[in-house]
């Protein structure tokens, strides 16, 4: 019924409240909000859940968010082709297209059907920093591992992981288990990396909400920065390189607050991930020592290989992707959940609302936006630690990640897995993991009946 | 302001009678039942992959015609055949996005078949600025795969980034009939001197080898597709079943509308609008797109219609036209005002897509991309009717 209401959508803002009835049951908690994304909201529920456009988008912003969800959906192929505007692939590389990691505008699961990596990466470093004052790139393979190579192109090396289960037991004495991930390199194909080496899993995220996201006002995020509380809990933000303006500014994407602008965030990842320059990266990312790298044919015409106007209509499409509405929103015991999810303390840095500010598009301009992050980061403990220092956050720092959309993740993506890395099954064990400034919130979620458990699941689940 | 949902639906629920979907009994009204339209649709269906499975391999032969005398004519013979291949298998494209047969991944037969871009130099020689390399793409690296057949092919794309989704299926023929096109306007220029022993080229024998394995697996992936609408194949049985109706023709109105505007409209029509990048265009070494874009609307008109082939069985627009028979007849007019708006794009594609948006070619295109999208609109009007509720907007892949 729900998804029924998408359909309609017009017609409903003319009659909300048009029912004089509706007044609540005593004692029952008022509805939620369904407007996760304010008017950015899609009521979709199903497996496409991820890939709407926001509304009002007029005839040449309709043809932007089209080209930019080719740009996004289609494989990027070796040069020379026919198709020159997609071609350049690699050398080396992650992924063919955007979609191969954030399929259906989602988060893929991090290993494919034959085990092998799939919606995950792993970024390089070696100690120290680099110029622009971010994370000091290996020198032998760069800041990202890259499994692929175009035809006659080894890739750097094969990653592989493996889990050990940790059991534990929640306060009622029933059990849980965690898989703890170690991670190793099978067959650097360039030779021994440099002294010091450091690896960080990263999970493609869902692309859902950017647009709203990139629109609250720094102001807003700077609000929340605090020294710890009681709780322990803090909230920093990232300052990182704007490789436009040539300058630190405050980060806001990516599992570490690492990328300021989805422009940014969307050139990075097309260098790093598919190998294709832009005119904001215009160098590859072979080094001097890989003979048969340097030597591929390029696809850039002339100077780089994703045409600004692809660059900005990709960037444009995924800041023009609305966020579901929250489902369920009068239910009692996801209700509850919510009340639980503020007492335990979650919401201290998952926030629940937010506001945007000035924006290009009407509907993701001055809304009101239930995210559920602070968008700063926060030292998790030891045990998610990557210890791998990117800009201002440290080895066991992480950025708040949005959960709106995250409900939906089974029905779209078909799976469950969570956090960086995607160790968790969903999200009790996405809690559990919790540690550093969200040992207090995971502790009183371990502790608590598993009816207040259970009810909290609920409610993320709604989201 | 926090919003009341129930208050929401209760006012949904009267804007739905206000449309005019009380109608959910099995009956469309008019004696056409849903089953009926359900099962013909099906049955439509299977007839097309059929004859696409029977297109390929007529198709088969023709290639191993040419390939035993390679000249000039058998390679035009060649290539009028693979046009010819592919028309029914156009028409059956309006079924798409619902996660049936062809679309369910793995094995995701559709990016198998039709695959678009394709990556040539993965395949066979290149060029750039008019200069060729000869020695690039499996064709041309015998150390890389010393033997192209089908399972060599499929161990070599085992290893793991999925390329198969860029070195098989009708545009990888395409590549390997026509060749790059590296004129503005017009098709690739392979010579047929490529595929003769002791010609020019290099490596005509493996060139002809992938080929013919690029041909058996469109043979393949197609049979299976087929035989997933076999009328006693489970997901055909199931489809049809009567407690799924409703499901099915939720399906069935989603492939449509879907197809409609995000895929042919938005997506291999308006991507290359925007972009006037000329070869960004499905058929782009065989220039030949618009034969493809004119067919698939003309398959997603013969499905709302009931009609495939000499059948013309219970429609949706039986059931729709029972439901509100003014949208009925704005949806049929809509459909047939896209087939009529592509056709009158002018040929080529890559000549059309050029120029100012006030060129006669432009506007032709932007014609029909606003046809297309108020074809995806109706859609879900019609579904609607009959008292289903389907996404149209934009579609994620």
């Amino acid at each position: 019924m729900m998804s029924r209401i998408g359909l309609l959508f017009g017609s409903i803002v003319a009659v909300v409240g048009c029912s004089g009835e509706g007044a609540s049951d005593s004692g029952a908690l008022p509805p939620a909000d369904p407007k996760s994304g304010g008017a950015a909201t899609t009521l979709d529920d199903t497996s496409q859940a991820y890939g709407n456009s926001i509304r009002k988008l007029d005839d040449e912003q309709a043809g932007q968010f089209s080209l930019g969800h080719s740009v996004f959906s289609r494989a990027w192929v070796t040069a020379p082709a026919t198709t020159d505007n997609l071609d350049g692939l690699g050398p080396l590389f992650n992924a063919r297209a955007c979609a191969t990691c954030h399929s259906k505008d989602g988060r893929s699961a991090p290993f494919n059907t034959s085990g092998a990596l799939l919606g995950m990466l792993f970024r390089l470093s070696i100690p120290g920093i680099a110029d622009n004052g971010g994370p000091n790139p290996d020198p032998v393979y760069g800041d990202q591992l890259r499994p692929f190579g175009i035809l006659g192109v080894p890739g750097d090396g094969t990653p592989r992981v493996t889990y050990e289960e940790q059991p534990g037991s929640y306060g009622d004495g029933s059990a849980f288990s965690l898989q703890r991930p170690s991670y190793s390199i099978d067959g650097w194909n360039y030779g021994e990396p440099g002294e010091g080496l450091m690896i960080s899993p990263r999970t493609g995220p869902s692309v859902i909400g950017l647009g709203l996201l990139e629109a609250v006002p720094e102001d807003e995020i700077l609000a929340y920065v605090h020294a710890p509380d009681a709780d322990g809990v803090s909230g920093v933000p990232n300052y990182v390189w704007d490789a436009e303006q040539q300058t630190a500014v405050l980060g806001r994407f990516g599992w570490k607050a690492n990328q300021p602008t989805t422009m940014q965030q969307t050139a990075g990842a097309f260098v790093g991930d598919i190998g294709i320059t832009s005119s904001l990266f215009r160098n590859g990312t072979c080094t001097p020592t890989m003979t048969a790298c340097n030597a591929a044919t390029s696809g850039a015409d002339p100077d780089f290989e994703l045409s600004d106007q692809a660059w900005r209509s990709v960037s444009f499409y995924m800041r023009s992707l609305a966020v579901p509405a929250r489902r369920d929103v009068d239910d009692q015991e996801a209700l509850r959940g919510e009340l639980l999810f503020a007492k335990f303390g979650c919401a201290s840095c998952h926030r629940e609302t937010l506001h945007t500010g000035a924006a290009d598009v009407d509907s993701l301009a001055n809304q009101t936006i239930h995210p559920y992050t602070d968008l700063l980061l926060h030292d998790m403990g030891p045990d998610l630690a990557d210890e791998r220092p990117d800009f201002q956050a440290s080895g066991s720092q992480w950025r708040t990640p949005p959960l709106w959309g995250l409900g939906l993740l089974q029905k779209v993506n078909q799976h469950s897995f969570m956090l960086h890395d995607a160790r968790a099954r969903g999200f009790a064990e996405a809690i559990l993991w919790h540690g550093g400034e969200g040992a207090k919130a995971r502790e009183n979620f371990r502790l608590a009946p598993a009816s207040e458990r259970n009810a909290l699941l609920k409610f993320l689940e709604s989201l | 302001m926090r919003v009341n949902v129930r208050k929401l639906l209760s006012c949904v629920v009267t804007a739905s009678a206000l449309l005019g979907c009380g109608s959910d009994d099995a009956n469309g009204g008019a004696g056409v039942s849903r089953g009926a339209v359900v099962k013909n649709y099906a049955a439509n269906l299977y007839a097309a992959y059929s004859d696409s499975v029977d297109d390929e391999i007529a198709f088969q032969s023709d290639v191993n015609a040419f390939l035993a005398a390679p000249t000039e004519k058998t390679l035009k013979t060649v290539r009028d055949s693979w046009l010819a291949s592919r028309e029914h298998y156009m028409l059956t494209e309006g079924a798409r996005f619902y996660d049936g047969p062809i679309d369910v991944d793995p094995p995701n037969h559709e990016a198998l078949i039709n695959s678009w871009p394709l990556d040539e130099a993965f395949i066979d020689y290149a060029s750039k600025d008019g200069v060729v390399n000869e020695d690039v793409g499996i064709v041309n690296m015998p150390d890389v795969l010393p033997e192209i057949t089908t399972e060599g092919l499929a161990q070599l794309n085992g290893s793991d980034d999925e390329p198969e989704n860029v070195s098989v299926g009708y545009h990888a023929v395409e590549f390997l009939l026509w060749g790059q096109a590296l004129n503005d306007v017009g098709p690739g220029q392979r010579p047929a001197t490529d595929y003769v022993i002791g010609g020019p080229s290099k490596n005509p024998d493996r060139r002809a080898d992938y080929l013919k394995v690029a041909v058996e697996g469109i043979i393949s992936d197609l049979t299976e597709v087929r035989d997933a609408w076999k009328p006693t194949a489970s997901y055909r049985v199931d489809f049809e079943k009567d407690a799924n109706l409703a499901e099915s023709l939720t399906h069935i109105f989603t492939g449509l509308a879907k197809f409609s505007k995000g895929e042919l409209g938005s997506q291999r029509i308006g991507a290359g609008y925007e972009s006037k990048h000329r070869h960004d265009q499905h058929d782009c070494f065989s220039s030949e797109t618009l034969v493809d874009y004119e067919r698939d609307a003309l398959g997603v008109q013969a499905m709302y219609l009931g009609k495939y082939g000499d059948n013309d069985g219970p429609g949706l627009d039986d059931l729709v036209k029972a439901a509100d028979p003014k949208l009925d007849a704005d949806l049929k007019k809509k459909l047939q005002a896209s087939i009529d708006a592509i056709k009158a794009i002018p040929a080529p594609f890559e000549d059309a897509i050029a120029g100012d948006d006030d060129s006669p070619g432009r506007k032709a295109i932007q014609a029909a991309l606003t046809a297309l999208s108020a074809q995806g609109d109706a859609f879900g009007a019609a579904a609607a009717a009959i008292g289903l509720t389907i996404q149209v907007d934009d579609p994620a892949e």
